[in-house]
């Protein structure tokens, strides 16, 4: 193979046609991160405070969340290596970070989602405690992932990322969602008041390293690599359909979820720090429907969320091991085993997850800016070949434009927050 | 997926809102939603929908009332009463919010009641809610350390077993990804 032969980013990757709708997986597996309960206690804050008024933050950090992805991949289908390798090629230092990182975020990400999902059920069966709420979600994830293959749980992940679109956008339009304000809220602007930490949360949630380094795990699944540059051209090409579709389906479930709260809460005054005061303030304005439709889809959001950061903090240890990765696996197994134990114990502290989710947003913002230094030291290096940096056209001016972007956005979140968290409390 | 949507579907009946009471007065009808439990050191968050059914514009008051003796078992940080002059065919809608429910006292339920005043007349609205334990810690500072210090420590036993399934120092080195049938990619 001959990398350095064609100029980077010359090569015109092969047209999808309508085929691109089919390689719509993976994206849909990690828009299940994203649309976790942190996408749905950032867009209710934003709803009941601002209104639609920050809508648009979901795509401006979508783009560097975007960004980011797209290093990992072109660094995968340059070397044929996996994410943890760019760190073990700076420093052994960064993949100690990265263990204890990834143990951390995803012992922390899981537990936030279990609770949400008691949450749904207590506010059910009100005598039920959260802990056993809790256990039994996350039971049932575990067994799900235990006995599943990587392509039946995509297939599965498809469909529950349609339910929930399906739900929170059902009950949404029985709250009624202001069109003209959604659209307004799609142009950057600052509103008055504290909107800010509510931005760097939503960074957090979004640009939020095991997001963005699962990727090239669930395309090792799906044997998308190529000996050939054109190969790794074309799959890079359906790759970014792919994880474009991820990150737009986390703004746009965010819209129904910020009219939900701007419908109910807004008018009222109400902040609300618990799902289920949202759900219930739904019912007198839309209808007990509207409210089942909002826990439905909280409970789908969470519950696969929950997945996806075992999923991802699992392939992340097997990859700092150099373990096959693959789902069913004895060390994955091991892995989900280790992960299930502290991510339900933790569900006896009964922390609040609205609030502990903002917290957590706010402490990825300052986790993440290390990762994203070393991924861009990584991908600018010269052996990236037909990947590399380029001003020879508008494609790789373009990359070079969106990396700087997601990096500097990240650091720049990452400072305030690293002030916001451990300075200023 | 399907079976976990069916599940979640059978819940369907089952209300979510807790008291959901509906009565009329003076021409008024009077709707109020309130959750019916809370954990401690929550907030309790009351709506209320007056929908004004006659031809003259009406006022009527409604009071959030605390069961005697155990005021101080809670925070009332806005208005517990709300004043609402509805128009004729109107509907309005109000809040009352921030009833903050405090955790050094013993969990129980509390008789709490709607008063609803209107064209000389009042209602009353029997409203228990029950508290149940809330957050083990209260403090921003430690609902995000003492989860991070369980997972570092938790970390330890990731460091123990997983080195002994991988060959000696792997954790520092690089190598290409292999596929789930064994094949190993090459540059």
């Amino acid at each position: 193979m001959n990398n350095a032969s064609p100029k980077p980013w010359s090569l015109r990757p092969a047209r999808l046609g309508w085929r691109a709708i089919l390689v719509l997986g993976a994206g849909s597996v990690i828009a299940s991160f994203y649309v976790g309960t942190g996408d749905v206690s950032i867009a209710t804050n934003m709803g009941a405070r601002f209104g639609y008024k920050l809508w648009w933050t979901y795509f401006v950090i979508g783009i560097a969340a975007w960004a980011l992805v797209d290093m990992s991949v072109r660094y995968f289908l340059r070397f044929g290596k996996t994410p943890m390798s760019m760190f073990k090629d700076v420093h052994p230092v960064f993949v100690a970070y990265m263990f204890l990182a990834v143990v951390v975020c995803t012992t922390f990400g899981s537990y936030n989602q279990w609770a949400a999902c008691a949450m749904v059920a207590t506010g059910f069966f009100p005598s039920l405690p959260i802990e056993i709420g809790g256990i039994v979600a996350a039971t049932a994830g575990l067994a799900f992932l235990l006995v599943g293959v990587y392509d039946r749980l995509q297939r599965y992940f498809v469909i529950g990322l349609l339910a929930l679109i399906l739900c929170f956008f059902g009950s949404a339009l029985l709250a009624g969602i202001s069109w003209r304000a959604a659209a307004a809220g799609l142009v950057p602007n600052a509103p008055d008041g504290p909107w800010f930490p509510l931005f760097m949360s939503n960074a957090g949630s979004l640009i939020n390293a095991w997001l963005i380094l699962i990727y090239p795990y669930t395309m090792i699944e799906r044997r998308w690599y190529a000996e050939g540059l054109q190969g790794k051209v074309d799959i890079l090409h359906k790759a970014r359909l792919d994880y474009t579709w991820g990150i737009f389906a986390a703004g746009l479930i965010a819209l129904p979820i910020i009219a939900a709260a701007a419908a109910v809460a807004l008018p009222f005054g109400i902040l609300p720090r618990n799902y289920m005061d949202l759900s219930i303030l739904l019912e007198p304005l839309a209808g007990r429907w509207s409210t089942h439709l909002f826990l439905m889809g909280l409970f789908l959001a969470a519950w696969t969320s929950g997945l996806g950061w075992w999923l991802c903090g699992s392939y992340a240890i097997l990859d700092i091991f150099n373990l096959p990765i693959r789902l069913d696996s004895k060390p994955m197994r091991i892995c989900l085993g280790l992960f299930y134990v502290p991510s339900s114990m933790l569900l006896l502290l009964r922390v609040n997850p609205v609030y502990q989710m903002l917290l957590f947003s706010a402490f990825l913002a300052v986790v993440f800016p290390v990762i994203g230094l070393v991924m861009l030291w990584r991908i600018t290096r010269a052996d990236m070949g037909y990947f590399r940096w380029s001003l020879g056209n508008w494609r790789g001016l373009a990359i070079i434009a969106a990396d700087v972007f997601a990096v500097a956005l990240s650091l720049y979140i990452g400072w305030r927050d690293a002030a916001a968290l451990f300075i200023e409390r | 997926m399907l079976r976990i949507l069916l599940f979640i579907a059978l819940l369907f009946p089952v209300a979510a809102s807790g008291l959901t009471e509906r009565c009329e007065i003076d021409g008024v009808r009077v709707t109020i939603y309130a959750p019916d439990w809370t954990w401690q050191r929550q907030n309790v968050n009351v709506l209320v929908v007056a929908e004004n059914e006659s031809a003259a514009p009406r006022s009527v008051e409604i009071e959030l009332v605390a069961p005697a003796g155990k005021e101080a078992h809670f925070e009332f940080n806005r208005a517990t009463t709300l004043d609402l002059d509805v128009g004729p065919g109107e509907t309005v809608r109000k809040a009352i919010t921030d009833v903050y429910a405090k955790d050094d006292v013993p969990r129980q339920v509390y008789d709490f009641a709607f008063a609803i005043h209107g064209g000389g007349e009042t209602l009353r609205v029997p409203y228990p809610l029950r508290t149940v334990r809330g957050a083990a810690v209260t403090s921003a500072t430690w609902a995000l350390y003492l989860p991070v210090i369980v997972a570092l420590v938790w970390s330890v036993l990731f460091a123990l077993i997983l080195p002994r399934l991988s060959s000696r120092g792997a954790w520092r080195r690089a190598e290409p990804a292999v596929f789930s049938s064994g094949e190993v990619l090459h540059e």
